[in-house]
């Protein structure tokens, strides 16, 4: 059995890989209950038709002990928290409120409040775990109110309100943000914000306070509707009033400042198409994507594109565009230098970059000489691991002459004696025959559409 | 708050009991934390009263504006406005 490690803790179904390489989910009987409620409410479809939960159709049971067993609508890329921008973890929060307080209206509620249920597909979040949903019983407290506030709130608040390098927490806490430690980091000021005060640092002591206590008696009325409904709309609110603008930094504005001519950065863009077209992708990972001006020209071919970037600003100012324009991309903070790697039990349950791959065409545009010169990584590597992301790859190589890299070089010895066009050459060629080679307009760039030989 | 805390422990260790009491549920996957249960149950009277009073202020806002729409905008972002 295929068991996919990404969703062996919910005893109520398994995602597998049937034998024909389809994804399939199965619902045990255990489950059968909660998955028979959620299409006869109506939440299902209400779901279903706004695009907030993902589509499924029933198929044939692979396996003998299954309730019944459903074929997801394939998912384009898949993505985790750590590699979201400020934006997309807000609005993945919020969805997860908005399908709280709907399943609430149908008579049940969500038992998991994880952010890993949450992907993005054409440039929107979209719920993925159709098992997520139990039956409601009222005066019963949110028993996904501790994931949420791990997940979504403590996060969402370190980053508005701490630092927006805290993001990168979510990478090492695979269950979100231990609310203790989000309760140390936050400034004094958020302990002034109703909602913080309650769901982050109340919470923490709470926490604190009655962790194992355990004893087995009934009494008292817990949490009516109403105030069920009134936590999820203070937390909407809570999410909602956190705030992060993208301003200023290195690579934020980036395209003002390059030593590009207007004609050379046209030239650009329609090499990269023509590029493209050549290589006839159906995915494109563009590594270094800043705002993605580069990546756009790929989606809007309707290629499924990725456009990663280091930079937090970068990212969002991405994601802000491609929510305004409906541009079907999907933007991503990765640290090339030091990209995904599988994390979770037995680094199974959330893959790599490289295991999301191979992409058709990686691009790398004006990148080459910040991981060689700033990162110091020989070409000879870049080019071995760019072979294990891409079929194709189109990567602009920029020389020592090229004013950029005197900035880079300005500071620091020159101890990159390879680094000139026949010594890229000589390292790629290794892992890439040359498909096509242009200087780019009048600058001192050249830009390569390269084919993988493996 | 703290203080609040502390002159509230008996009831909370009522509800501590009575929280307890939901813990038993047969495919609860995940440890719901019984300090996120207790602290649910403390707030519950003012969050849901807040929202009772939203709701009813909504109510006659749009009365008067005659304003029928009860479209759900919790998904609505201000950063994208």
């Amino acid at each position: 059995m295929n068991k996919l490690n990404a969703s062996f803790r919910d005893p109520a179904g398994f995602i597998f890989t049937s034998s024909q390489g389809e994804i399939l989910r199965q619902i045990n009987i255990i489950g059968a209950e909660e998955f028979d409620l959620m299409h006869d409410s109506g939440l299902y479809d209400s779901l279903v038709k706004k695009n907030f939960l993902i589509q499924h159709q029933e198929v044939e049971n692979v396996y003998a002990d299954a309730y019944k067993t459903i074929k997801p609508e394939r998912l384009p890329f898949i993505s985790y928290p750590y590699e979201w921008s400020f934006g997309q973890l807000k609005d993945a929060a919020l969805l997860t409120l908005y399908i709280q307080k709907a399943a609430l209206q149908k008579g049940m509620s969500l038992k998991d409040a994880s952010a890993y249920n949450v992907q993005f597909v054409n440039g929107k979040p979209v719920f993925i775990d159709t098992l997520s949903f139990e039956v409601y019983e009222e005066g019963k407290p949110w028993v996904a109110y501790k994931q949420f506030c791990q997940h979504f709130l403590a996060p969402i608040a370190l980053a508005s309100m701490t630092d927006i390098r805290t993001l990168d927490l979510l990478s090492a806490n695979i269950d979100g943000i231990p609310l203790d430690l989000a309760s140390a980091l936050l400034p004094r000021k958020s302990k002034f914000k109703f909602s913080l005060a309650t769901h982050i640092h109340w919470h923490a002591k709470t926490q604190q306070k009655y962790a194992g206590k355990q004893t087995n008696q009934k009494a008292g009325k817990g949490v009516s509707k109403m105030a069920m409904l009134g936590l999820i709309d203070n937390l909407v609110n809570a999410v909602k009033s956190l705030k992060w603008n993208p301003k200023g930094t290195e690579w934020g504005e980036y395209y003002t400042f390059t030593n590009y001519s207007d004609s050379s950065f046209d030239e650009k863009k329609n090499l990269v198409a023509a590029f493209i077209d050549e290589a006839k992708p159906s995915t494109v990972w563009d590594l270094g994507a800043n705002d993605g001006t580069f990546s756009s020209i790929a989606a809007l071919k309707g290629i499924e594109t990725v456009a990663f970037d280091i930079d937090p600003i970068a990212v969002e100012k991405n994601y802000r565009r491609v929510k305004q324009d409906n541009i079907p991309m999907l933007p991503l903070q990765l640290d090339l230098t030091n990209p995904s790697t599988g994390i979770g039990w037995a680094h199974e349950e959330r893959d790599s970059l490289e295991q999301r791959g191979k992409a058709d065409v990686v691009m790398a545009l004006a990148i080459i000489h910040h991981i060689a010169i700033s990162n110091n990584v020989p070409l000879e590597k870049v080019a071995d691991y760019l072979s294990r992301l891409g079929n194709h790859i189109i990567i602009e190589f920029v020389p020592k002459e090229d004013s950029q890299v005197k900035i880079l070089l300005a500071t620091r010895e020159d101890i990159f004696l390879s680094y000139h066009i026949d010594g890229f050459e000589k390292a790629f060629t290794q892992f890439f025959d040359i498909v096509k080679k242009e200087q780019v307009g009048d600058s001192l760039r050249t830009l390569y559409l390269l084919k993988a030989k493996r | 708050m703290q203080q609040e805390i502390g002159m509230k422990s008996k009831s909370t260790l009522l509800l501590l009991v009575f929280v307890l009491s939901f813990t038993n549920s047969a495919f609860a996957y995940l440890d719901p934390g019984s300090g996120s249960y207790i602290l649910q149950m403390l707030i519950a009277g003012i969050l849901g009263s807040l929202y009772a009073i939203k709701l009813y202020w909504a109510k006659i806002v749009n009365f008067f504006k005659g304003n029928s729409s009860t479209e759900d905008d919790s998904l609505k972002d201000s950063d994208d406005e």
